[in-house]
């Protein structure tokens, strides 16, 4: 086997295992994301409502396969091998080349662009099945052999018309690609403004709906309408034009062959992974674990970094309030006020995505709903989301609306990951004993809010304590959040006086550490000793605090003396709340949405 | 060999056509289980078919057989996997029974085993409906958001829906409250909410963009109503909040921190205000022109201090005079419906163009009914005085928006007894003593399909005479742009 051969078989399989590998290991959250912002149903009506618009079909397919993303080893696997498909498409169309074929490696850039492209959670797997229907057509359009300019002009605008409809406007790559194969400039020359009326024909005709920008720049490329990133544009130039070297006349191909492995390699060693930004990666990571209820996968990632945005730090709190271990640890962890608990509105698709999670798992339902409901309602490109409508859903059986937890289960049945819990939770409609045994939703029933109210995040603290407290105090989930959100806002006199109410199960529990740090914190305000406090502190607590009072008191302006002092308590967050004010924002600023 | 084959074909074709026609059906004494409901509603001749599904807990539904017999017997018949009339046949039908009935015989194969239910009646009524279809805002039913939005019009005569304007036209815009004059779109009007807001007045396809917020008011132009000279339009203007629940069954409720209500002059561009109408004390709401264009309805609540006495927003049904040549308002205000005295909240009033009633929705407290369970339809008769809530047409769940068609035999609202969350659309006809018949559910092709799966809510639904023209690219840029016309208040 020669060498050149070889490349032709092991660059795609390099290409397929590489994509693969780093998708599926390197950043699974993305495909997570991905998939929790599509629903793809296996119904008639869901198949002709995607190909009834231009580039439909690469739509249908790559929900197809995101769906698959519930799974990243399969997305990722998938995903590598429609990446492939470009590549072999595009060296299939260079066969004729001896030069191209030398060259084979850079068929590869295409397909790896898009792969660090992915790093935009919102560039969409529907415009990697367009590269691959567009290169597949580029191939096909160089079967025929020598075409006349006429003949050539018109095969490339009939496989405009048919491209552009199943795969959106990259067609016009396979337009440019095919006639420079071809050796036909003047095709080129031709068709392009011949596709230009024919893409304006159809949005008059047919998609008024739609502004002319969306119908030259891709319905579903991207999951953002109006915008479209300019690597976009950069991967349709490079399927335009890699052709062209096709055209190359010289005969050093070993140089060649070098240059261009090393291209494929800078590429797949360097520019991807740079692509990827740590700061998003994490949040999209801390979502996937929150989804997947891995409480301590969680907390373990946060133990090695430090969350630095409230998205991260609300999925840190949840984790440990769920293991029981929020107010023990949670100021070992960067704390930002109440809404590093819960957040206040944000009309995006991701921002309250654990604020609906800690809601749901706090026993709100109904704000979990409304919160949900909106969290699906603002995916930009107006798909509906499995893991939301399941969330909805549940939140429905909890209330006991069943009829419209049936509508939302009726629809997941037709899907592949969600149909089998749904099979399972149809079981549970109109059958409020079931429900009522049930784990998960009998317990959130059991801890719904007892009292009629309005939701106000101003007074969350308020809220949590009502429901602590009520249903026989058995929400301990909530009380750890009520006394979080009473020190973290500093109301340390509320919290104390409900811990001297003796509410329930709680008062007979140990005080959790950062509880007795609030109340040693508040004793020292004005009492010069701990003498008479009326709580069993702990010995290890009244010194800490004592040691932070001297700290500060000695060195005003230092606050790593006050770290030292007493760190990862609520001490030390108090004392730098009230020097500094909270922490930053989150860094990740998400596309607003329809308000 | 090949004619053993063929031989083979038709035979295994013929069982398999037997296999999807009744054979000796077991008869049982029951109604079918159908949705919709169509059983013994009455339609209008030309309306789209009604078409439905057998739906069953005793196991699947593999086949639908239905005959339609009208009273002179011609028949019609459909079989597949739900009941699917050709348009043609079903127009011929219902046009040649105005004011007698259908008989539908229905039987479904349930788990390879025939049944034959009851034979059920549609009534076929000789009130035509002249209209050409129904306008509605489709919208998921959210609380803060929303995704693909519109006001879309539906032909009534088939399955044909088309988008007035849509929200993936303007960049995730919001329309709402678009209203015509009496059911012709001649007159139209809606409201664009956000970004790019406005108020937009058509009148005889010329579209006028007025500022979305006016200064004076202090709010947008919401709730409109035309006077039937289509020289006017009333409107009411809204602080409106949202509250949500907590817990328990309600979801949201919405308030309004004040509310006036004015009319629009749109020959001088003006804003006509009352102090009758915009009292500090009292908002004003949801206003109405009655059919001789004399008389404003509109609702009045004394302001609460909102949250906290959300539950004492209780609105009454009031009128005053309107005189259409000076533009101006009677000196006084009649209560014609007093609900605070039944402890209840009236909104929507809908004076019929046939000047004998009014339409209403009542509820426990507030104005925005269709997230109040306990809403019902209700209607006045201007002749005697009397109120009564529409039981034959209301249901546990929200009933609430609604509208007459032009001659006011046709009702059409809004309710969300399917399941509590999503609200579809229900027609009913009056008769001449002002009872309702049954509801149905507009038809869709595959009703069952559509409404199991959709996720939008209809709402604020009107009869429209005329498909409403409006040239979209022109009202794309119009929204774009942001030129607006500020409307001065005389």
């Amino acid at each position: 086997m020669t060498r050149k051969n070889i490349f032709q078989y092991i660059c795609p399989l390099l290409t397929f295992f590489g994509i693969w590998m780093f998708l599926w290991l390197m950043c699974p959250q993305y495909l997570l994301y991905h998939e929790q912002n599509q629903l793809f149903l296996f119904s008639g009506s869901y198949f002709t409502d995607s190909i009834s618009v231009p580039g439909g079909m690469a739509d249908y397919l790559s929900e197809f396969i995101v769906q698959f993303y519930y799974v990243p080893l399969y997305g990722a696997m998938l995903t590598a091998f429609v990446l492939t498909l470009s590549q072999v498409f595009s060296g299939l169309a260079f066969r004729r080349c001896d030069i191209a074929k030398t060259a084979f490696p850079l068929s590869a850039i295409a397909p790896l662009l898009y792969t660090g492209a992915m790093s935009d959670e919102n560039i969409l797997l529907s415009f990697a099945v367009a590269m691959a229907l567009t290169t597949l057509f580029i191939y096909l359009a160089t079967l025929p052999g020598n075409l006349s300019t006429l003949t050539c002009s018109i095969t490339l605008i009939t496989g405009f018309v048919i491209l552009y409809w199943i795969a959106g406007p990259i067609a016009i790559a396979f337009v440019i690609a095919a006639a420079i194969l071809h050796r036909r400039p003047k095709a080129v020359a031709i068709c392009i403004p011949v596709a230009f009326i024919i893409v304006s024909a159809i949005h008059y005709t047919l998609f008024e709906q739609y502004p002319l920008s969306r119908m030259l720049k891709g319905l579903n490329y991207y999951r953002v309408p109006e915008i479209y990133p300019s690597i976009l544009f950069v991967i349709t130039g490079v399927i335009s034009l890699l052709p062209l070297i096709s055209l190359v006349k010289a005969r050093p191909h070993r140089l060649l062959a070098y240059a261009s492995e090393a291209t494929v390699a800078i590429f797949a060693v360097i520019y991807i992974p740079l692509s990827f930004d740590k700061p998003k990666s994490d949040i999209l990571a801390y979502d996937s674990l929150v989804r997947q209820q891995r409480w301590h996968d969680i907390i373990e990632k946060a133990q090695k970094e430090n969350p630095t945005d409230l998205f991260s730090l609300q999925a840190v709190n949840l984790a440990l309030g769920i293991t029981g271990q929020l107010t023990e640890a949670m100021f070992r962890y960067n704390q930002n006020g109440v809404e590093g608990l819960i957040g206040k509105d944000r009309l995006d698709n991701t921002t309250q995505l654990v604020t609906a999670e800690a809601l749901y798992h706090l026993g709100l339902t109904n704000i979990a709903f409304s919160t949900t409901f909106d969290l699906q309602e603002s995916i930009m490109n107006d798909r509906k989301s499995g893991r939301l409508m399941k969330r909805m859903a549940e939140c429905m059986i909890i209330n006991g609306n069943y009829k419209v937890a049936a509508k939302y289960i009726g629809i997941l049945r037709n899907s592949l990951f969600y149909a089998g819990w749904a099979r399972r939770a149809e079981t549970l409609l109109e059958n409020d004993s079931a429900v009522n045994a049930h784990p998960v939703y009998g317990q959130l029933r059991r801890n719904a809010f007892c009292k009629e109210a309005f939701y106000d995040h101003t007074q969350i603290h308020k809220i949590l304590a009502m429901l602590a407290l009520g249903n026989g105090g058995n929400n301990y989930l909530a009380w750890q959040y009520f006394c979080a959100a009473s020190m973290l806002g500093g109301d340390l006199a509320t919290l104390i006086g409900i811990y001297n109410s003796s509410p329930g199960q709680y008062s007979k529990m140990p005080i959790p550490r950062h509880v007795q740090e609030a109340i040693a914190m508040y004793w020292t305000f004005s009492h010069p000793t701990f003498e008479g406090v009326p709580f069993p502190l702990s010995q290890d607590v009244k010194q800490q605090t004592a040691a932070l009072a001297q700290a500060v008191m000695k060195n005003k302006n230092n606050p790593a003396a006050w770290q030292k002092a007493a760190p990862g308590t609520y001490g030390l967050y108090f004392i730098n709340k009230s020097y500094y004010g909270n922490q930053p924002e989150p860094s990740i600023k998400y596309q607003p949405t329809h308000e | 060999m090949t004619k053993y084959k063929i031989f083979s074909i038709l035979i295994i074709l013929t069982l398999w056509g037997c296999g999807n026609k009744p054979h000796n059906p077991e008869k049982v004494n029951a109604l079918p289980p159908i949705f919709p409901d169509y059983v013994d509603v009455t339609i209008p001749a030309g309306i789209a078919p009604l078409n439905f599904a057998v739906v069953s807990d005793n196991g699947e539904v593999e086949r639908v057989d239905v005959t339609v017999k009208g009273a002179d017997g011609y028949k019609l018949h459909t079989n597949g996997k739900y009941a699917k009339f050709d348009i043609d046949k079903w127009h011929k039908l219902t046009e040649e029974n105005k004011g007698k009935t259908l008989t539908l015989t229905v039987c479904a194969k349930i788990d390879g085993k025939w049944i034959q239910y009851g034979d059920f009646p549609i009534n076929i009524s000789n009130y035509p409906l002249d209209q050409w279809g129904l306008t509605y805002r489709r919208i998921a039913p959210g609380y803060e958001v929303y995704s693909k939005m519109g006001i879309y019009q539906r032909d009534l005569g088939n399955f044909e829906e088309f988008p007035i304007i849509e929200n993936t036209m303007t960049d995730g815009q919001c329309y709402n409250c678009h209203t015509s004059n009496r059911t012709n779109p001649k007159d139209f009007v809606f409201h664009v909410r956000g970004e790019h807001g406005a108020t937009m007045v058509s009148k005889d396809g010329n579209c006028t963009w007025l500022k979305a917020s006016n200064d004076t008011l202090g709010g947008s132009m919401v709730y409109p109503y035309w006077h039937p000279s289509g020289r006017y339009c009333a409107f009411s203007t809204n602080q409106t909040r949202q509250g949500f629940h907590i817990s328990g069954q309600k979801r949201l409720e919405v308030f309004d921190m004040s509310s006036d209500v004015l009319v629009y002059d749109t020959e001088k561009n003006e804003i006509l205000l009352d102090s009758l109408l915009n009292t500090n004390a009292w908002s004003e709401n949801t206003p109405s022109f009655s059919p001789d264009g004399k008389w404003l309805y509109f609702t009045t609540c004394l302001q609460q201090e909102y949250p906290l006495h959300h539950k004492d927003e209780k609105y009454n049904l009031c009128r005053i005079s309107f005189d259409e040549t000076s533009g101006r308002f009677g000196s006084q205000v009649d209560t014609i419906f007093n609900a605070v005295a039944m402890d209840k909240s009236v909104t929507w009033p809908r004076p019929s163009y046939d000047g004998k009633y009014i339409l209403f929705t009542l509820s426990d407290y507030g104005y925005f009914s269709i997230w109040h369970k306990e809403s019902d339809q209700w209607i006045l008769d201007l002749t005697t005085g009397e109120a009564r809530p529409i039981e034959e047409i209301n249901s546990s769940e929200a009933d609430s928006f609604h509208n007459w068609s032009d001659n006011s035999r046709w009702m059409v609202f809004t309710s969300r007894r399917q399941d509590g969350l999503y609200s579809h659309l229900y027609l009913t006809s009056i008769n001449d003593n002002g009872r309702f018949s049954k509801p149905f559910l507009l038809p869709q092709l595959n009703p069952e399909q559509y409404y199991r799966q959709s996720l939008y809510s209809f709402n604020t639904p009107d009869f429209t005479k005329f498909k409403v023209e409006l040239n979209s690219r022109e009202a794309i840029d119009a929204v774009m742009s942001d030129e607006r016309i500020p409307v001065k208040v005389k």
